[in-house]
Protein backbone atom coordinates (compact mmCIF):
# COMPACT_ATOMS: atom_id res chain seq x y z
CA UNK A 1 0.00 0.00 0.00
CA UNK A 2 1.27 3.07 -0.63
CA UNK A 3 2.40 5.61 2.21
CA UNK A 4 0.58 8.90 1.16
CA UNK A 5 -3.27 9.64 2.51
CA UNK A 6 -5.43 10.22 -0.82
CA UNK A 7 -7.47 13.20 -0.37
CA UNK A 8 -10.60 11.71 -0.12
CA UNK A 9 -12.19 11.97 3.23
CA UNK A 10 -16.03 10.92 2.83
CA UNK A 11 -17.98 8.30 1.45
CA UNK A 12 -21.34 8.27 -1.00
CA UNK A 13 -22.55 4.85 -1.65
CA UNK A 14 -25.61 4.48 -3.78
CA UNK A 15 -27.30 1.22 -2.49
CA UNK A 16 -29.44 0.26 -5.64
CA UNK A 17 -29.78 -4.24 -5.02
CA UNK A 18 -32.13 -5.67 -3.04
CA UNK A 19 -30.37 -8.65 -2.45
CA UNK A 20 -27.67 -9.81 0.71
CA UNK A 21 -24.43 -10.18 -1.38
CA UNK A 22 -25.19 -6.24 -2.54
CA UNK A 23 -25.81 -4.92 0.59
CA UNK A 24 -23.27 -6.73 3.21
CA UNK A 25 -20.79 -5.30 0.88
CA UNK A 26 -22.23 -1.60 0.96
CA UNK A 27 -22.62 -1.76 5.09
CA UNK A 28 -19.36 -3.15 5.57
CA UNK A 29 -17.62 -0.23 3.33
CA UNK A 30 -20.11 2.39 5.16
CA UNK A 31 -19.15 0.74 8.92
CA UNK A 32 -15.51 0.68 7.86
CA UNK A 33 -15.29 4.25 6.80
CA UNK A 34 -17.22 5.65 10.01
CA UNK A 35 -14.74 3.77 11.85
CA UNK A 36 -11.80 5.79 10.34
CA UNK A 37 -13.34 8.64 11.11
CA UNK A 38 -15.11 9.51 7.66
CA UNK A 39 -18.44 11.14 7.24
CA UNK A 40 -20.57 8.26 5.42
CA UNK A 41 -24.00 8.88 3.46
CA UNK A 42 -25.48 6.13 1.85
CA UNK A 43 -28.77 6.72 -0.93
CA UNK A 44 -30.69 3.74 -0.87
CA UNK A 45 -32.66 3.34 -3.91
CA UNK A 46 -34.59 0.61 -6.15
CA UNK A 47 -34.08 -2.61 -4.75
CA UNK A 48 -31.76 -1.54 -2.12
CA UNK A 49 -34.58 0.33 -0.33
CA UNK A 50 -36.13 -2.80 0.81
CA UNK A 51 -33.82 -2.62 3.60
CA UNK A 52 -35.52 0.20 4.78
CA UNK A 53 -39.06 -1.16 3.88
CA UNK A 54 -41.39 -2.01 6.91
CA UNK A 55 -41.75 -5.65 6.88
CA UNK A 56 -39.26 -6.29 3.84
CA UNK A 57 -36.01 -5.90 5.32
CA UNK A 58 -36.02 -9.02 7.57
CA UNK A 59 -36.51 -11.61 4.06
CA UNK A 60 -33.82 -10.25 2.07
CA UNK A 61 -32.19 -13.11 0.04
CA UNK A 62 -28.94 -13.98 -2.06
CA UNK A 63 -28.50 -12.82 -5.45
CA UNK A 64 -28.65 -16.43 -7.54
CA UNK A 65 -25.37 -15.09 -8.59
CA UNK A 66 -23.63 -15.76 -5.19
CA UNK A 67 -24.55 -20.00 -5.67
CA UNK A 68 -25.83 -20.34 -1.89
CA UNK A 69 -29.30 -20.10 -0.67
CA UNK A 70 -30.28 -17.79 2.56
CA UNK A 71 -30.08 -19.74 5.03
CA UNK A 72 -26.36 -20.92 4.15
CA UNK A 73 -25.20 -17.45 3.70
CA UNK A 74 -26.87 -16.67 7.45
CA UNK A 75 -24.76 -19.67 8.74
CA UNK A 76 -21.07 -18.47 7.19
CA UNK A 77 -22.24 -15.06 8.31
CA UNK A 78 -23.19 -15.81 11.80
CA UNK A 79 -19.88 -18.28 11.80
CA UNK A 80 -17.99 -14.70 11.30
CA UNK A 81 -19.70 -12.46 13.89
CA UNK A 82 -21.78 -10.71 11.14
CA UNK A 83 -24.80 -9.16 12.61
CA UNK A 84 -28.17 -9.31 10.28
CA UNK A 85 -28.97 -6.83 7.78
CA UNK A 86 -30.99 -5.12 9.98
CA UNK A 87 -28.86 -4.86 12.97
CA UNK A 88 -25.97 -3.84 10.47
CA UNK A 89 -27.63 -0.23 9.50
CA UNK A 90 -28.47 0.12 12.63
CA UNK A 91 -24.94 0.31 13.90
CA UNK A 92 -24.05 1.67 11.00
CA UNK A 93 -26.60 4.79 11.97
CA UNK A 94 -25.23 4.72 15.72
CA UNK A 95 -21.48 5.14 14.15
CA UNK A 96 -22.95 8.32 12.59
CA UNK A 97 -23.77 7.44 9.06
CA UNK A 98 -26.35 9.27 6.68
CA UNK A 99 -29.31 7.15 5.72
CA UNK A 100 -31.44 8.78 2.48
CA UNK A 101 -34.66 7.20 1.03
CA UNK A 102 -34.95 7.62 -2.85
CA UNK A 103 -38.03 9.68 -3.46
CA UNK A 104 -38.37 8.86 -6.83
CA UNK A 105 -38.06 4.64 -5.51
CA UNK A 106 -41.10 5.53 -3.04
CA UNK A 107 -42.89 7.31 -5.96
CA UNK A 108 -42.81 4.43 -8.57
CA UNK A 109 -43.90 2.00 -5.97
CA UNK A 110 -46.81 3.57 -4.31
CA UNK A 111 -44.84 4.22 -1.07
CA UNK A 112 -45.20 6.92 1.90
CA UNK A 113 -42.92 7.42 4.69
CA UNK A 114 -45.08 5.30 6.94
CA UNK A 115 -44.00 2.16 4.69
CA UNK A 116 -40.69 2.99 6.07
CA UNK A 117 -39.46 1.09 8.91
CA UNK A 118 -39.36 2.75 12.27
CA UNK A 119 -36.25 4.92 12.96
CA UNK A 120 -34.12 3.58 9.65
CA UNK A 121 -33.48 6.62 7.94
CA UNK A 122 -32.55 10.50 7.98
CA UNK A 123 -34.32 11.63 5.57
CA UNK A 124 -36.32 10.98 1.62
CA UNK A 125 -34.55 12.82 -1.13
CA UNK A 126 -34.05 12.88 -4.60
CA UNK A 127 -31.32 12.63 -7.30
CA UNK A 128 -30.59 16.21 -7.46
CA UNK A 129 -29.53 16.48 -3.71
CA UNK A 130 -27.95 13.03 -4.01
CA UNK A 131 -25.39 14.34 -7.15
CA UNK A 132 -25.31 17.48 -4.67
CA UNK A 133 -23.75 15.26 -1.80
CA UNK A 134 -21.15 13.44 -4.57
CA UNK A 135 -20.23 16.40 -5.99
CA UNK A 136 -17.95 17.28 -3.15
CA UNK A 137 -14.53 16.59 -4.30
CA UNK A 138 -13.64 14.90 -0.78
CA UNK A 139 -16.37 12.59 -1.41
CA UNK A 140 -15.62 8.36 -3.03
CA UNK A 141 -18.59 7.67 -4.48
CA UNK A 142 -19.54 4.17 -5.18
CA UNK A 143 -22.66 2.32 -7.02
CA UNK A 144 -23.30 -0.86 -5.02
CA UNK B 1 4.03 -2.15 28.72
CA UNK B 2 0.72 -3.36 29.99
CA UNK B 3 -2.72 -2.11 27.89
CA UNK B 4 -4.94 -0.28 29.84
CA UNK B 5 -7.88 -2.53 27.57
CA UNK B 6 -7.67 -5.53 25.74
CA UNK B 7 -10.12 -6.60 22.91
CA UNK B 8 -11.12 -10.09 22.07
CA UNK B 9 -12.18 -9.88 18.36
CA UNK B 10 -11.04 -13.59 17.65
CA UNK B 11 -13.36 -15.48 15.09
CA UNK B 12 -14.73 -12.28 13.89
CA UNK B 13 -14.60 -11.32 10.49
CA UNK B 14 -14.49 -7.99 8.40
CA UNK B 15 -15.32 -5.22 9.45
CA UNK B 16 -15.88 -6.38 13.04
CA UNK B 17 -12.69 -6.38 14.58
CA UNK B 18 -11.83 -2.42 12.98
CA UNK B 19 -15.63 -1.54 14.25
CA UNK B 20 -14.93 -2.80 17.61
CA UNK B 21 -11.47 -1.76 17.62
CA UNK B 22 -12.96 2.06 16.83
CA UNK B 23 -15.47 1.72 19.24
CA UNK B 24 -12.95 0.70 22.22
CA UNK B 25 -10.60 3.19 21.83
CA UNK B 26 -13.42 5.90 21.79
CA UNK B 27 -13.71 4.63 25.08
CA UNK B 28 -9.52 5.01 26.33
CA UNK B 29 -8.51 8.56 27.84
CA UNK B 30 -6.02 10.51 25.14
CA UNK B 31 -2.72 7.91 25.48
CA UNK B 32 -4.51 4.65 26.13
CA UNK B 33 -3.15 1.62 24.71
CA UNK B 34 -5.50 -0.80 23.49
CA UNK B 35 -4.84 -4.56 23.18
CA UNK B 36 -6.28 -6.57 19.93
CA UNK B 37 -6.46 -9.89 19.05
CA UNK B 38 -8.05 -10.75 15.70
CA UNK B 39 -7.95 -13.62 13.28
CA UNK B 40 -9.51 -12.13 10.06
CA UNK B 41 -6.54 -13.01 7.81
CA UNK B 42 -6.86 -9.45 6.35
CA UNK B 43 -5.88 -7.57 10.31
CA UNK B 44 -2.70 -6.73 9.81
CA UNK B 45 -3.34 -4.72 6.70
CA UNK B 46 -6.35 -3.47 8.36
CA UNK B 47 -5.47 -2.36 11.32
CA UNK B 48 -2.45 -0.34 9.33
CA UNK B 49 -4.59 1.46 7.80
CA UNK B 50 -6.78 2.32 10.30
CA UNK B 51 -4.24 3.59 12.65
CA UNK B 52 -3.27 5.54 9.19
CA UNK B 53 -6.44 6.99 8.51
CA UNK B 54 -7.71 7.75 12.33
CA UNK B 55 -3.83 9.12 13.71
CA UNK B 56 -4.02 6.37 16.01
CA UNK B 57 -0.65 4.98 16.38
CA UNK B 58 0.23 1.35 16.35
CA UNK B 59 2.30 0.25 18.39
CA UNK B 60 2.93 -3.78 17.83
CA UNK B 61 1.77 -5.97 15.60
CA UNK B 62 2.61 -9.25 15.65
CA UNK B 63 1.43 -12.99 14.97
CA UNK B 64 1.00 -16.00 16.61
CA UNK B 65 1.46 -19.38 14.49
CA UNK B 66 -1.87 -21.65 14.64
CA UNK B 67 -5.06 -22.46 13.15
CA UNK B 68 -6.27 -19.71 12.64
CA UNK B 69 -3.46 -17.68 12.81
CA UNK B 70 -3.89 -14.99 15.85
CA UNK B 71 -2.72 -11.81 15.56
CA UNK B 72 -2.65 -9.25 18.44
CA UNK B 73 -1.64 -5.23 18.37
CA UNK B 74 -1.08 -2.60 20.56
CA UNK B 75 -2.77 0.35 19.60
CA UNK B 76 -1.93 3.69 21.26
CA UNK B 77 -4.65 6.56 21.16
CA UNK B 78 -3.44 9.52 19.98
CA UNK B 79 -5.99 11.92 20.33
Amino acid sequence: MSEQLHGKKKLVLVASKGTADALYPALILATTASAQGMPVHIYFTFGGMKLLTRGSAGGIKPSADLGLSQEQLAGLLQKGGMPSLPDMLKAARESGVKIHACSPTMNLFGMTEKDLADGVCDDVIGAATFLQLASDPEALALFI
Amino acid sequence: MAPDKILDAKGLMCPMPIMKTSQAVRELPVDGVLEILATDPASKPDMEAWCKMTGNELLSASEEPGTPKVYRFTVRKKK
